[in-house]
C-alpha cells in the first residue's frame, strides 16, 4: 500500500523542523520504521544521555499508535528490560490527532517524570519507591554506562 | 490507469485530494489526523473540526475526540459553518500534472473539472478504434483522428518511435545532425552543443562586457580585440574594488542595524545615556513630587471646609445664645421697668432707710442740678436699690 501522505509530511516535517533533543530517521527501505534518538532530559537521571529507539508506524496508523520501543538499556520503572514502554498515549490513550513528534516528547517527558506507582519493570519500581536515591544513582549509572553519545 | 487499458475509459483522472499540492495552506485549515487541508469536514459538539472520513474512521476505534479525548458519538457530529466549507474549496492548488507540463493552480473545487475538460496533460483514450493506449490530451486535440502510438521510425537514428514522443526524441536523437547558425556546418546533436562553444564563426561578446565594453564580434576576432580592450587589463583591479564594496555595503548595513537596535553602545552615547537617565530620573523625582502637592492640597481644602463649617456651626451658636441674652435681658429690663414704676406708685411708703439715702442723695447733687432733673435722679437712686437688693454682697456693682 502507498504510504499515505500524512506519514510523508510528518516525515518531512521531523526533518525540517527538528525537535531540540530528538531525532527520528525513516529507513531508506521501509518509510515506517524510524531510527529515533532522544537526550535524556535535563535534571533527570538520565541527563547527559542519548537514547536509541525504534518506532514502527503500523498499518491502521494513525487509527493506532506507533509501536516505540527503547534500544539503550535504561533504569526506568516504566520501562522494562525488552525496552517496552508503558506510557497511557501509546496504548489506551492514543489519538489519531497526535503525531510522531508528539508521541517521542512524551517519551521523553516520561524519562524526567518515572511513575512507580504505574510500573512496567517492577523490580525497578520497588526499589525506587523503597530508596528512591539509590535508585537514581543506579539509573544516572546506567546512563553513563549504557546511553553515552560515543556509544551511540 | 490499469483499468484504462481494459475497459477503454473516456478519461483518466482518479483524483486524490489529499495528495494535492497547496499554494498556500493556513494551519487552521487542517485536518488534525490525516494532516492535509481539511476534505468535506465536519464539526463536533467540543467544537473541532476534522475530515468526515477520518473522524467516522478514528470514532470506529475509539468513541471519543481525538483532540480533547471527551467522549463523541456520531451524533455530536454536525455539518460546518458554509464559510469553512467554502474557504477550504476555494484554495488553490497545483494540477496533478505539473510534473508533465501543466503549470495551471486551481481553486480545489474546480480541479475535478479542469482536469476533465481542460488540462492538455490528462491521459485520454487513444483516439484510434484499434489502439486501447492511453494519450495527453493535448495529443488529441493536434489531430483527433490520428493513433498517436503508432510507431514512426526516426529520420535519424532509424530507431522506431512512437509517434507522440517524435518531438522528444529529436531534442535528444543523438544520430539527428543540425546546422550550426553561425558557421552553417553540420553537426550531430550530440556534438553541435560543444561547437557553438568553440565556433569562430559565431558573434560573441567581450569578457568585460559586464564593465561596460561594448565590443562585439566573431570569436575568432576575440583575442586581438582582449590585448588591447583597457577594460579587460582593469578587470582584475576593479573587481577586487567591487569585492571590497560588496565588503563595505555588508559591514555598513551590520553598523546600521546595530545603531538601530542598540543606539547607546558605543562610548559617545555613555555620557548622553548617562544625562538622558538622570533626566528621567529627574522627570519622575518631578511627577512625584507634584503628585504629591495635589494631594496636600486637596486635603489641606478638605480641613479648611471642616473648619469653616465647625466655626460657622459655633459662630451660628453663638449668635443664638446671644440673641437669648438679649431677649432674656430684654424681658428683665421691661420686668424691672415695671417694678420701678411700682416702687414708684408706692414712694409714698417708702422705708426708713431707703428715704434717708434718696435725700442724701439729692441733697449732694442738688448744688450743680436743676430742678428739672429731679425726677430722673430719683429714678437712678430706685434703680440703685433693686440692685442692692437682688445683689446685697456686691456694694460697688454699676450699670
Amino acid at each position: 500500500m502507498a504510504l499515505p501522505k500524512r506519514i510523508i509530511k510528518e516525515t518531512e516535517r521531523l526533518v525540517s523542523d527538528p525537535v531540540p533533543g530528538i531525532n527520528a530517521v525513516p529507513h531508506e527501505d521501509n518509510l515506517r520504521y524510524f531510527d529515533v534518538t532522544v537526550d535524556g532530559p535535563s535534571q533527570s537521571p538520565y541527563e547527559g544521555g542519548v537514547f536509541k529507539l525504534e518506532l514502527f508506524l503500523p498499518e491502521e496508523y494513525p487509527m493506532v499508535a506507533p509501536k516505540v520501543r527503547f534500544l539503550t538499556k535504561i533504569y526506568h520503572p516504566n520501562i522494562d528490560k525488552l525496552g517496552r514502554i508503558c506510557l497511557d498515549v501509546l496504548k489506551t490513550n492514543w489519538s489519531p490527532a497526535l503525531q510522531i513528534r508528539t508521541i517521542l516528547l512524551s517519551v521523553q517527558a516520561l524519562l524526567g517524570a518515572p511513575n512507580p506507582d504505574d510500573p512496567l519493570a517492577n523490580d525497578v519500581a520497588q526499589r525506587w519507591k523503597e530508596d528512591e536515591r539509590a535508585a537514581i544513582s543506579t539509573a544516572r549509572e546506567w546512563t553513563q554506562t549504557y546511553a553515552k553519545q560515543d556509544d551511540v | 490507469m490499469e483499468d484504462g487499458r481494459s475497459s477503454k475509459p473516456t478519461s483518466c483522472c482518479e483524483l486524490d485530494i489529499r495528495s494535492l499540492l497547496y499554494v498556500s495552506l493556513n494551519d487552521n485549515l487542517v485536518c488534525p489526523i490525516c494532516c492535509s487541508a481539511f476534505v468535506d469536514p465536519c464539526y463536533t459538539k467540543c467544537g473541532h473540526t476534522f475530515c468526515s472520513v477520518c473522524l467516522y474512521r478514528a470514532l470506529a476505534q475509539a468513541q471519543k475526540c481525538p483532540v480533547d479525548r471527551g467522549p463523541l458519538s456520531d451524533d455530536d457530529i454536525c455539518p460546518p459553518p458554509k464559510i469553512l466549507s467554502n474557504m477550504v474549496n476555494e484554495l488553490l492548488v497545483y494540477c496533478p500534472n505539473a510534473d508533465k507540463g501543466c503549470k495551471s493552480t486551481i481553486q480545489r473545487c474546480l480541479l475535478r473539472h479542469h482536469l476533465q475538460d481542460k488540462c492538455r496533460y490528462t491521459l485520454l483514450a487513444c483516439p484510434s478504434d484499434e489502439c486501447t493506449e492511453l494519450i495527453e490530451r493535448r495529443f488529441v486535440d493536434q489531430d483527433p483522428a490520428n493513433c498517436f502510438h503508432r510507431p514512426i521510425m526516426c529520420p535519424d537514428c532509424r530507431d522506431s518511435v512512437a509517434e507522440f514522443e517524435l518531438d522528444d526524441h529529436k531534442h535528444t536523437c543523438t544520430s539527428r545532425s543540425t546546422k550550426c547558425p553561425d558557421c552553417s556546418k553540420e553537426f550531430s546533436m550530440a556534438d553541435i552543443r560543444d561547437h557553438l562553444d568553440s565556433c569562430s564563426e559565431s558573434v560573441v561578446t567581450c569578457p568585460a562586457s559586464r564593465l561596460g565594453c561594448r565590443w562585439s564580434g566573431r570569436r575568432e576576432k576575440l583575442d586581438s580585440h582582449t590585448t588591447e580592450c583597457v577594460l579587460i587589463s582593469l578587470a582584475p583591479f576593479l573587481e577586487k574594488q567591487e569585492e571590497r564594496i560588496a565588503n563595505l555595503e555588508v559591514e555598513n548595513k551590520s553598523l546600521r542595524a546595530q545603531i538601530a537596535v542598540g543606539g547607546s553602545s558605543s562610548m559617545l552615547d555613555n555620557d548622553v545615556f548617562h544625562i538622558f537617565t538622570e533626566h528621567d530620573r529627574f522627570r519622575s523625582e518631578l511627577e512625584r513630587l507634584s503628585e504629591q502637592l495635589g494631594e496636600l492640597e486637596i486635603r489641606q481644602s478638605v480641613m479648611l471646609t471642616n473648619q469653616t463649617v465647625r466655626t460657622k456651626e459655633e459662630i451660628q451658636n453663638m449668635r443664638n445664645a446671644v440673641n437669648a441674652i438679649r431677649h432674656q435681658m430684654h424681658f428683665l429690663m421691661m420686668e424691672r421697668r415695671t417694678w420701678a414704676l411700682q416702687n414708684l406708685a408706692t414712694s409714698a411708703v417708702v422705708p426708713p432707710g431707703a428715704n434717708a439715702v434718696v435725700s442724701a442723695s439729692s441733697a449732694s447733687a442738688g448744688s450743680g442740678a436743676s430742678g428739672g432733673s429731679s425726677n430722673g435722679r430719683e429714678e437712678v437712686a430706685n434703680v440703685r436699690f433693686m440692685r442692692r437688693d437682688s445683689e446685697p454682697y456686691r456694694q460697688d456693682v454699676k450699670l
